[in-house]
């Protein structure tokens, strides 16, 4: 049978209870109606004594005076006890251990029934008092020497005395049950009561494992049950914000992939299925020129994606060296591969006086970085009236470049998602003019390693700011030309 | 002969799939992207539609729901799991084809789909050859001319497929099945047969290294 918690501590509790209890109700009342027990024998042994000295007293007298004898004084005494219903024996002892009595009002049925007892129990020397119980009862049989060879024997019925105790005994063990059954029932309903809020929290815990994972548990109290739910609570809580970041960065790994094998396989398609055009398709020269010609530029779109990724998988194993370099070469370059483009599209493009900064950095990679950002720039202008500047913060302990269009400008969804890989927030536009996708992604690993912070802010229909802020390798000193922005 | 839409958003492989479909015999025009596309199928009657599925606007998939005329679909696209296999199916398309894809294919699972949809051609003309192919007639200026069984499948593998190009093992397989035993050179044989039956020594060409080839 399989028990519950409560059930076990129920039983537990209810067990050792009724032993201790129990078991101190009776040892107590074991002692007390043996000290009872002592206390009547002990005054039965002092009435005896008094008894005993007052026979004593005759016996002397009656030595001196000649005038009756012993047995006649015995009988006296006998019938005189009796009456005030004491039952007395007087009894002789010879060397030779032979017994003759002398004066009793035992009854014979007595008699026969304590004399083994008695005749162990006498003694020249002392009083002695036994218990016996025979089918009449208990009795007390006291027994003391008078002289040489005389001894007087007195039975006292403890018949009462023992009934009472028993009677005692009786209403003790009724009062004990009587406890522990109300114990019990009481015990019952309340440890059964306790276990309720544990019960709650293991549904609790049933509902979330089901699926429900916005259920929590009642915190009621400030006990160890209360801190149990409480804690339940919080593991509930980390348990499930940490499946939800899971699903999310799951979904971003499926997009990802989703879009590097439509950035790979597009080309890819083109490049055979053009191929295949060429060789198989009952077609003109000039259909054959044009359709190499796309092989040609999808290759080159393929060798860009590769060129990328290995430069992305590069930059995270940090090969990168970072020496003390000055912005302006890499700003030079910059403005003219932006100018050419500007042009080409008939865009604006004004970039401001370089300040003469050195930073740390892959020069490199830095002008891949700008490029790219400014290119971006660029593709989001949609008419002539647009513009892509170029315009320098200098702060005492950073450097933060401004690449500004007033391009399409994205929404904050789109800004969230720039840096993943593949991500493009205008499809179409920004493949046509051949993106791959990867620009961004490129940036940011670029930035993270020169602990540069890229911030985007835009609005649709308005344009789009990027600040790319670097620390300085020293802090300048302030002088009144520079402003403090705080 | 069959009116398609194809909606791809890479120009390139859009400019492809309809020089392909064009030159065995299709009508095509093109969407580049998912909008553009919807509304052409609302306002004309294509007897197929080829979709690609992760395009600007609306997804392959999306205007698979939103279309109200009951046209047949076949997705095109690079999503290769299985889980975009089964909702584009699911979705009610025909058949559903990955990029990078071989161009026979394509066209073979064209050719299926309008099958069913009773779109394919029943005849095609060659010069003064006429082909039926629901009633399994040929005619030569008028006069029928008598084609094995075989003779008469190559001739229509040869004409679904004009302008490209068949090795000789595709069309072995296509006509005599996995399983032939024979010779390759069964299918000269036949190839030569119908030449000289139909008058056609220019139109079905060798292609050196490749095949042969029905231009028309």
């Amino acid at each position: 049978m399989k028990l519950r918690f409560w059930q076990k501590t129920y039983l537990l509790t209810l067990l050792l209870f009724v032993l201790f209890f129990c078991g101190g109700v009776f040892l107590m009342a074991f002692s007390n109606q043996q000290k009872f027990i002592s206390k009547e024998k002990e005054s039965a042994l002092s009435q005896q004594a008094y008894r005993v000295d007052s026979i004593k007293n005759d016996m002397g007298q009656i030595q001196a005076g000649r005038m009756v004898t012993l047995a006649d004084v015995f009988t006296t005494y006998s019938d005189y006890y009796q009456q005030e219903d004491t039952l007395t024996e007087f009894r002789s002892l010879d060397d030779e251990g032979n017994t003759l009595v002398l004066a009793s009002s035992i009854p014979q049925e007595l008699t026969a029934k304590f004399d083994a007892v008695v005749q162990n129990q006498l003694s020249p020397t002392q009083d002695s008092g036994n218990v016996l119980l025979t089918e009449n009862g208990y009795f007390f049989c006291i027994s003391s020497p008078l002289d040489d060879s005389h001894y007087f024997i007195t039975v006292i019925d403890f018949s009462p005395l023992f009934a009472e105790l028993r009677s005692q005994r009786v209403f003790y063990t009724l009062l004990c049950s009587c406890i522990s059954v109300l114990l019990a029932v009481v015990l019952f309903f309340v440890l059964r009561r306790i276990s309720y809020p544990l019960q709650r929290l293991s549904a609790t815990a049933d509902k979330i494992a089901g699926g429900a994972l916005s259920v929590r548990a009642e915190v009621k109290g400030h006990d160890e049950i209360s801190e149990l739910a409480s804690s339940f609570n919080n593991m509930a809580e980390s348990v499930v914000s940490k499946m939800e970041a899971l699903e999310i960065a799951a979904e971003q790994k499926e997009r990802i992939s989703d879009n590097l094998s439509h950035e790979i396989r597009t080309p890819l398609t083109a490049i055979q299925g053009y191929a295949e055009y060429m060789i198989l398709a009952n077609i003109t020269e000039e259909e054959r020129e044009k359709a190499l010609g796309y092989i040609i530029e999808e290759s080159q779109r393929l060798q860009k994606i590769s060129d990328r990724m290995l430069k992305l998988s590069v930059m995270r194993r940090e090969e990168v060296e970072l020496l003390p370099l000055s912005i302006v070469p890499i700003f030079e370059h910059v403005a003219l591969t932006i100018s050419a483009k500007a042009a080409k599209q008939k865009l604006r493009f004004q970039i401001e006086r370089v300040p003469d900064i050195t930073i740390n950095g892959d020069e490199i990679l830095l002008e891949s970085l700008f490029t790219n950002i400014a290119d971006n720039a660029l593709k989001a202008c949609r008419n002539t009236d647009d513009f892509v500047s170029i315009s320098f913060r200098v702060l005492p302990e950073e450097l933060c470049v401004v690449i500004q269009d007033t391009g399409g400008g994205m929404t904050e969804e789109e800004v969230k998602k720039l840096g993943e890989p593949f991500y493009r927030p205008d499809k179409a536009r920004s493949r046509k003019a051949g993106g791959a996708g990867l620009g961004i992604t490129l940036c940011c690993q670029i930035a993270l390693l020169h602990k540069a912070k890229l911030v985007y802010f835009s609005k649709l229909d308005v344009g789009t700011e990027v600040h790319i802020s670097f620390p300085l390798i020293e802090p300048l000193p302030l002088t009144r030309e520079m402003e403090v922005i705080s | 002969m069959a009116k398609i839409l194809v909606a791809e958003d890479e120009e390139k492989i859009n400019e492809l799939i309809c020089k392909n479909l064009q030159l065995v015999g299709h009508k095509v025009e093109s969407a580049l992207n998912g909008e553009i596309a919807l509304s052409l199928i609302e306002n004309n009657d294509y007897d197929l539609a080829l979709l690609d599925v992760m395009m600007p606007g609306l997804s392959g998939f999306e205007i698979a729901q939103k279309k109200q005329k009951d046209v047949p679909i076949i997705f095109v696209t690079a999503k290769d799991g299985l889980s975009s296999r089964l909702s584009g199916l699911n979705l009610g398309a025909d058949d559903y084809i990955t990029k990078p894809f071989e161009i026979l294919e394509l066209i073979a699972r064209v050719k299926a789909v309008l099958r069913r949809t009773h779109k394919q051609e029943t005849s095609f003309q060659l010069g003064d050859v006429l082909v039926e192919f629901d009633v399994h007639r040929v005619r030569k200026n008028g006069e029928d001319i008598t084609l094995t069984p075989k003779e008469f499948e190559l001739l229509e593998t040869l004409v679904v497929n004009r302008n490209l190009a068949l090795s000789r093992d595709k069309l072995l397989d296509l006509i005599w099945g996995y399983d032939f035993d024979g010779d390759i050179r069964t299918v000269d044989v036949h190839i030569q047969r119908l030449r000289s039956k139909l008058e056609l020594k220019n139109e079905i060409a060798t292609v050196y290294k490749l095949g042969y080839r029905l231009n028309a």
